[in-house]
């Protein structure tokens, strides 16, 4: 499904360059649940934003459904995050002033489902999965850090995307509703949904049915 | 519709931010038609002048003279002095030789324009007045009562000559003028039935006029013709502008650095939600439509905010100068542009190479 080939991300500052990942090579399945894990500045997020086409690699090929995807065409990248991957980053990216109904149906509003009804159906079938179908009509400042978590999680489903994206979606919760999330993403990988999670969270390491370990960057077999 | 709604939120969610540039940009918009609309009524009152077909001459006489007829030789010519305007109640009479007359431009609504008839008085009346064509009407002037039939309908925006109107600069859009007799009645006639008092000033209108001639007539009245009218009022612009132009120069900076400031406020405002609108699909050409959807509704405000600045500005001070001109429209117009697309151009520039970084 998705296929990284030698793919390095090169940062430079003063004058110096810096690998933030280095010669990555991977492929990963329909259906899988892959944990990304690694200290604090190994290359998860780095690696999961290349993964998820929000950042670009500097070097190397990346495939998905063995078509190179070419990283200048951006509308083609808009594309794929909008109706192919769902995308929950570690910040969120919740947007404060928005409901949440408004903050799920976000990606819609850039999608090819032009009918007013589907859209609805399709927020309020995400909300209900994630189950804060409740909140709806809240207005996301209002909430706590575990149900921005589940708003964020229903954006990334609305679309029916294949392959669902999260960067440490457990952090900074208590382990209730840490639970309930990962019940959440098991659920969402039963249904088939290819599940790619970056997180040093050992809870979370065990629902993975894979594990890529990264340090300074490189993959540790 | 979807755009419309996504920029109405974007609009809304620093609707106090939005209404200061709303109104930053309608003040800009404003003093920029408000400059140019003294500019036009400076070429407006020019050309009134190119409405004189025939040899024309503007005099103001000097005390105890007059034009003899000696002084005009054989020439034919026709002098038509300007009378005082006569205000009775809620009416406003204006008399003109019919030469005169017949240069201004008033358009006519209905009937026909006056013409010089010995036996009755013909006059055009105003629209908003209380007489149709073909009603006769009797009106006392100092003491003495006139009868007048009604032969035309103009608009109550009426061009007249100001007969009170001397200076030894005379320029053009001293002598003519726009005025608006709105809720009152005007009737301009064409008669030497009704005298009344003259300011020693009027037009002289000639088959054949040379330079020898004027310089005689300069001996009894201050003469001025169609070229030192337009000059003047050239002259007086200019002084204008070269008094008011570290004003201009400063107002230029202003305007240039609001512009940018517009477009970089605009883009940092809603820069956040945008990568994440990108984030989740939003591309190029949906950014542009994105921000188009959202300057339509800032569009609207400043249409709005400028109409109330005007209204305000009738209120307070004469603002007749400000006219629906296409230069006034292709200056705005521009203007706006210039910020909407310069704002489009920085954010799809910014969200491009950035929203990587900061989500």
């Amino acid at each position: 499904m998705i296929e990284l080939r030698n793919i390095n991300k090169i940062y430079t500052t003063n004058n110096r360059e810096k690998f933030a990942v280095k010669d990555i090579s991977i492929k990963i399945d329909k259906g899988e649940f892959v944990g990304i894990i690694g200290p604090s500045g190994a290359g998860k997020s780095t690696l999961l934003h290349i993964l998820s086409c929000v950042d670009s690699p500097t070097t190397g090929v990346y495939l998905f459904n063995e078509n190179i995807v070419d990283f200048k065409k951006q509308k083609e990248l808009s594309q794929l995050r909008n109706s192919t991957f769902g995308i929950c980053l570690q910040n969120l990216n919740l947007i404060e002033s928005y409901t949440v109904f408004e903050n799920v149906l976000l990606p819609l509003h850039f999608s090819k489902r032009k009918d007013k009804k589907t859209k609805y159906e399709a927020v309020i079938n995400a909300l209900e999965f994630s189950n804060i179908l409740f909140e709806k009509d809240s207005f996301v400042k209002k909430l706590s850090s575990g149900e921005k978590q589940r708003v964020g999680i229903a954006r990334a489903i609305v679309n029916n995307p294949e392959v669902i994206f999260l960067d440490e979606p457990t952090s900074s919760l208590d382990n209730q509703t840490k639970m309930g999330i990962l019940m959440l993403l098991k659920e969402l990988n039963e249904i088939g949904k290819t599940i790619v999670v970056a997180t040093h969270d050992v809870d979370v390491i065990n629902y993975c049915t894979r594990i890529i370990k990264l340090d300074k960057g490189e993959i540790i077999n | 519709m979807v755009y419309l709604n996504l920029g109405y939120k974007l609009f809304r969610r620093k609707l106090f931010l939005n209404i200061v540039l709303i109104i930053q940009l309608a003040v800009i918009l404003f003093i920029i038609n408000y400059g140019l609309g003294i500019y036009n009524n400076y070429v407006k009152a020019n050309k009134y002048l190119d409405n004189f077909d025939q040899t024309f001459l503007y005099y103001t006489l000097r005390d105890g003279y007059n034009f003899s007829d000696e002084l005009f030789g054989n020439n034919e010519v026709i002098n038509e002095p300007l009378y005082s305007r006569i205000e009775t109640g809620n009416c406003y009479i204006f008399n003109y030789g019919i030469h005169t007359s017949t240069y201004l431009k008033n358009q006519l609504i209905s009937g026909r324009w006056i013409e010089e008839n010995s036996q009755i008085i013909e006059c055009v009346v105003s629209s908003d007045g209380q007489y149709d064509v073909g009603d006769s009407f009797l009106k006392k002037i100092e003491h003495i009562e006139y009868k007048f039939i009604v032969v035309g309908k103009i608009k109550s925006q009426i061009e007249i000559i100001d007969p009170s109107r001397k200076s030894y600069e005379m320029k053009s859009n001293m002598l003519f003028y726009e005025e608006n007799f709105s809720n009152r009645t005007v009737i301009i006639c064409s008669t030497n039935k009704i005298i009344s008092k003259t300011y020693g000033n009027g037009f002289l209108f000639f088959d054949n006029l040379d330079s020898n001639m004027i310089d005689e007539f300069r001996n009894c009245a201050k003469i001025f013709t169609i070229d030192d009218l337009k000059q003047n009022t050239l002259n007086e612009f200019k002084s204008q502008v070269t008094a008011y132009l570290p004003l201009i120069i400063c107002f230029t900076i202003i305007m240039i650095i609001s512009l940018i400031l517009t477009s970089v406020i605009n883009v940092l405002n809603n820069r956040k939600i945008l990568e994440i609108y990108n984030l989740y699909g939003l591309d190029s050409l949906k950014t542009i439509k994105l921000l188009l959807a959202y300057f339509l509704w800032l569009i609207l405000g400043i249409i709005i905010t400028i109409n109330i600045i005007f209204m305000i500005s009738l209120i307070l001070f004469d603002v007749s100068n400000v006219c629906l001109k296409l230069n006034n429209v292709l200056l705005s117009v521009s203007f706006l542009l210039c910020v909407i697309f310069s704002s489009i151009g920085f954010a799809v520039i910014l969200i491009n190479r950035t929203h990587r970084r900061s989500i």
